[in-house]
């Protein structure tokens, strides 16, 4: 059974909030998958190569040329805290 | 008691466009202007990759003795922080595009364990609020890590030079550590056994030479601490430029969990031989080479030292030294024409100095054609008028008396006219000479040679 | 008689003779969205439709698809239309740039109806996970339309548009395709650009066609594909006419059924209307033998370790910083990041993206991850060397046909099973087809049509004959 720290731990790094009562659930569900999951630790397998993605691809890339911009209003448009030429967010201190 | 130190560099290259957006790669544009849905992470998007940064960080990579690891992917390194839009950063964890380098310094190599091409974040400005500026946001940057191998404050200092001529040469990065195009975190342990002590780690230090006096200090502080009987702590510090001591900042925790992963958004890039070869065929010549040239060259090693640290200078040399005395365009170079630069703050390309006027103006001086009193002059000219270096000596009169025959006239002229002088010459007396050459000037308007116009004189003098 | 329900060659014909006018058309579909009650779209684009459909009049009549209402997901970006992969996170989103594949769209002057409903994030299988509520199924209205792509298929199914965009990472467009009585693709992994598409998980998303025939579907997608440079991963690979290979005779296919896709796990009458074709597609000169492909039954714990944590990487974007849900609650800037995304996450996201987080934390990446990817390239093989013998594998696209509503809700495993069969394709990135071939208990059965890299013509070959053979009225009866 995933334990309560292991959970908290896991919320902090998703930047999520489990409340005390979704607490028993969440070890519950986390726990069930993870079961789930091991099926995977066991399988016998020869090849030692990783497939990332199934693209086909190799070697695409653009030249060094800079492209358009979009302007800040669009930039903007969407954000919800907004000061002069600035996003923002509270202060972050280091 | 035995310090090892290692160090983390990132670099900002100076590429046109960013590394995997192709918005413009200069941070210093009108905050929030050089951006675009990539940049801002926005839903949906998907990255480029700019192969001019994997060109410069190939470069970086020839000249710093790197493997490299010729079929490479890109890696998701997750966290988040309100300078990283996305919420993970593009980087390369399993295969950095260089392994197993070193440095040379001072008959010592500095082993470099990694060197990998990643995004730079968004600069955060903190007032009231944290402002946001995304000109920064994919900005490409090299990280280049040292194996645990330096073992003092001397020794990084010398590395990080190096590191920063070498970079600065090769023409990727501007390297300037009080900009940021340089960012330096160290970490320095202390055992008194074989086997490593635990580290600290000293992040983000505003200059080369702060870093050795941090490292010295974290040395100092570390040894002092064990012997006390104490117990080193994982933990971040920074360095106080005002104190030049080392003030903690946070205790490490258990670890960063940065969940790093593959990056399924980018195709794996394969460097095939013909690519290399390309780079290396393109590759600059590095201050090593240039400053074995410039010692057999005769040019003193201050003058050395000069050119190599301007790089603008050193490219100018570099591009006259076929067609002049290399002594000499170094003496001018670092000379007059450096304070001038440094006295009006600007860079030697932007002054109205031409190779052809440079090259003709050594020449003059080389044949001693002109004096260096007037090479002075000329240059103060030239440095802010394209004018011809030959069209100003004639307009000017500067040009020297150097030939025979007429410095013969001028000399027999003065000594017809002073016949005392002869006589005291005759009698020994010393000054008579310096009597007679200032006559000599005097008639020439300071125009004749001095050396040989005073060989003419000692010879005539003897006839009588 | 409505003019969509005609084929859209004859459509097309009348177009031209100016019978019909492009604006008709957007009528009729707005007037059916009224009549039906299917929950099948978040946003309308009523007024830019009718815009667009009155600006088409002095247009020339170019392509088949010229004037012809289309749903498109609402994962897929629309500039200046809302866009909110069905979150509350993002339920004020308006894009400023359209997706490649809208730019498509709207090159071949298609007319975007609306927005359609869908599990939150792509993530769920019955369209139960939006924060806009369920998407009903015009067969009944009792069961799910399948999801994630809901709303893309009830719309096509209930004949509001001809034609829909889904996206399928596990399944999505198939399965309600499936359970709605449609034609769903997912197209070749790299055929169909994904700049634009809200990420779910990168290497297994594909945008692709939901229609009501074969030979719309393939119309379809040859509109949408293509390379892309704002995708490294999509293909530069030649787009063919996808519709060149239907009609064409099947004689001497060779076919290959996993017997896996024909086990126990199956539901016997789903089995049995494959078995039927499967002796169709012998008598009319097929080869079809039963084959094996290794490591089909980790397909499950393959996606949750493959999808979820590239999900949980893909979904850390939505802070509420730079678009997104604003609270007010907070702090400082953990409170802002853990209150937004608590607030803005619907639950089956927020557990997917715990389990995502937690499979890459730590040594779990070695473990887990890495692990994953070495079966995912061990199964893709497998795949690959029976596409070497065969041209094409068969078998049912779901375990069974759709389900009540609610059943599945809030179990962490068992929705994933209802992708069983579908998942296995988006891991080797292949293209795949759900045909409907029967009914049970009223409701649609799906034929997965699987097919080699970028051979989705051939997939629509096969697929355009059955359907011919079959000939079934796949319309549901009015649903109002």
């Amino acid at each position: 059974m995933i334990s309560e720290e292991q959970v908290n731990h896991i919320a902090d790094l998703a930047k999520l909030k489990v409340e005390e009562n979704e607490m028993k659930k969440y070890q519950q569900q986390l726990t069930d998958i993870l079961t789930e999951i091991d099926k995977i630790l066991n399988v016998e397998i020869q090849t030692t190569e990783i497939m990332i993605s199934p693209s086909f691809n190799q070697n695409v890339y653009s030249e060094d040329n800079p492209e358009n911009h979009i302007s800040k209003e669009e930039a903007f448009k969407n954000a919800k805290r907004v000061k002069g030429d600035y996003i923002i967010v509270p202060k972050v201190i280091e | 008691m035995k310090p090892t130190i290692g160090i983390e560099v990132h670099v900002e290259l100076k590429s046109m466009a960013k590394a995997f957006s192709l918005s413009k790669n200069n941070f210093n544009d009108e905050v929030n202007s050089n951006i675009n849905v990539i940049d801002l992470g926005h839903p949906g998007v998907l990255p480029r990759v700019n192969k001019g940064v994997i060109d410069m960080a190939l470069k970086a990579c020839l000249a710093l003795n790197f493997k490299i690891n010729r079929l490479m992917h890109f890696d998701r390194k997750n966290y988040f922080y309100p300078d990283l839009p996305k919420g993970y950063q593009i980087t390369q964890q399993d295969t950095p595009i260089g392994y197993d380098g070193y440095v040379e310094v001072s008959n010592k190599k500095i082993y470099l364990e990694r060197m990998h091409i990643e995004e730079d974040t968004c600069k955060s400005i903190h007032t009231t609020d944290t402002l946001l500026n995304f000109n920064r946001s994919g900005v490409p940057l090299i990280e280049i890590v040292t194996k645990p191998c330096i073992e003092s404050g001397a020794e990084a200092m010398e590395y990080l030079e190096k590191l920063r001529e070498t970079l600065l040469y090769l023409g990727i990065s501007d390297v300037k550590i009080e900009e940021g195009s340089m960012r330096c975190d160290v970490n320095v342990s202390v055992s008194d056994s074989d086997k490593l002590g635990t580290k600290c780690e000293v992040k983000n230090i505003g200059s080369i030479s702060n870093v050795g006096l941090a490292i010295d200090y974290e040395i100092k502080r570390q040894e002092e601490l064990i012997k006390k009987g104490g117990k080193i702590v994982p933990q971040t510090r920074r360095f106080d430029d005002k104190t030049k001591t080392t003030i903690l900042m946070r205790y490490k925790e258990t670890g960063n969990d940065y969940r790093y992963f593959p990056e399924p958004d980018i195709p794996f890039i394969y460097i095939d031989d013909e690519w290399l070869k390309n780079i290396s065929d393109n590759m600059p010549v590095l201050t090593d080479e240039l400053k074995n040239k410039y010692v057999s060259l005769g040019i003193n090693s201050n003058n050395i030292k000069t050119i190599i640290a301007n790089r603008n200078i050193c490219n100018f040399l570099e591009e006259v030294i076929e067609d002049v005395n290399p002594v000499i365009a170094s003496n001018l170079l670092t000379g007059d024409i450096l304070s001038y630069l440094n006295k009006n703050i600007i860079k030697i390309e932007d002054t109205k100095l031409t190779k052809n006027n440079f090259i003709k103006l050594v020449n003059l001086l080389d044949k001693k054609t002109i004096s260096s009193k007037q090479a002075k002059e000329i240059i103060n000219i030239i440095l802010e008028d394209e004018k011809d270096v030959l069209e100003i000596v004639k307009e000017n009169n500067l040009e020297q008396i150097s030939d025979d025959s007429l410095i013969l006239d001028i000399v027999t002229k003065v000594i017809k006219n002073n016949p005392d002088s002869v006589k005291d010459f005759k009698d020994g007396k010393d000054r008579a000479i310096k009597y007679l050459m200032g006559q000599i000037m005097k008639e020439s308007k300071g125009q004749i040679n001095p050396n040989l116009a005073n060989e003419a004189l000692i010879r005539e003098l003897s006839k009588y | 008689m409505r003019y969509l329900d005609l084929d859209i060659k004859t459509i097309n014909e009348k177009l031209k003779a100016k019978e019909i006018k492009p604006i008709d058309l957007v009528n009729e579909a707005f007037e059916r969205i009224e009549k039906t009650n299917l929950n099948c779209f978040i946003t309308l684009n009523k007024e830019n439709a009718i815009k667009k459909a009155l600006d088409l009049e002095n247009k020339e009549v170019d392509n088949l698809l010229f004037g012809l209402p289309i749903a498109i997901k609402d994962n897929i970006l629309t500039k200046n239309l809302k866009t909110t992969a069905a979150s509350h996170i993002l339920d004020d989103f308006i894009p400023i740039y359209d997706a490649t594949v809208i730019k498509k769209i709207n090159e071949k002057n298609m007319i975007i109806i609306g927005k359609t409903n869908m599990d939150e994030f792509a993530m769920g299988s019955t369209g139960e996970t939006s924060y806009f509520k369920n998407t009903l199924n015009p067969w009944n209205k009792e069961v799910i339309p399948g999801g994630s792509s809901s709303g893309s298929a009830s719309c096509v199914a209930a004949r509001i548009t001809p034609f829909s965009l889904g996206t399928d990472t596990g399944g999505s467009i198939r399965q309600p395709a499936s359970f709605c009585g449609l034609v769903g693709l997912k197209p070749t992994y790299g055929r169909v650009s994904r700049y634009g598409v809200i990420a779910f998980a990168s290497s297994l998303d594909q945008v692709g066609p939901i229609t009501r025939n074969v030979y719309e579907n393939a119309l379809l997608l040859n509109a949408i594909s293509g390379y892309d440079k704002n995708d490294l991963t999509s293909s530069k690979e030649v787009v063919p006419d996808f519709t060149a290979l239907i009609g064409k005779n099947i004689k001497d296919l060779k076919i290959a059924v996993p017997n896996y896709y024909m086990s126990e796990v199956i539901d016997s009458e789903i089995r049995q209307n494959v078995s039927k074709i499967i002796t169709l597609l012998k008598e009319n000169g097929c080869t079809v033998d039963y084959i094996d492909i290794d490591y089909l039954e980790y397909a499950i714990p393959l996606y949750q370790v493959i999808a979820l944590g590239e999900a949980s990487s893909n979904l850390a974007r939505y802070d509420g910083v730079r678009y997104g849900l604003k609270i007010d609650n907070y702090q400082n800037i953990d409170d802002l990041y853990k209150n937004t995304r608590t607030e803005g996450f619907g639950s089956e996201v927020k557990r997917r993206i715990m389990i995502g987080s937690y499979i890459l934390s730590g040594e779990n990446a070695q473990n887990y991850y890495y692990k994953a990817l070495k079966v995912r390239k061990a199964m893709t093989d497998s795949f690959k060397d029976v596409l070497e013998k065969y041209d094409l594998i068969i078998g049912p696209t779901n375990t069974d046909v759709a389900y009540k509503l609610g059943t599945k809700q809030d179990d962490a495993l068992k929705s994933f099973y209802d992708d069983l069969l579908t998942i296995p394709v988006n891991m080797a990135g292949l293209p795949a087809l759900s045909l409907p071939i029967g009914f049970k208990n009223n409701l649609p059965i799906g034929m997965h049509i699987i097919g080699n890299y970028f051979e989705e013509d051939k997939i629509y070959q096969l697929a355009s004959f059955i359907e011919k053979k079959l000939n079934l009225n796949t319309e549901p009866k009015e649903v109002e």
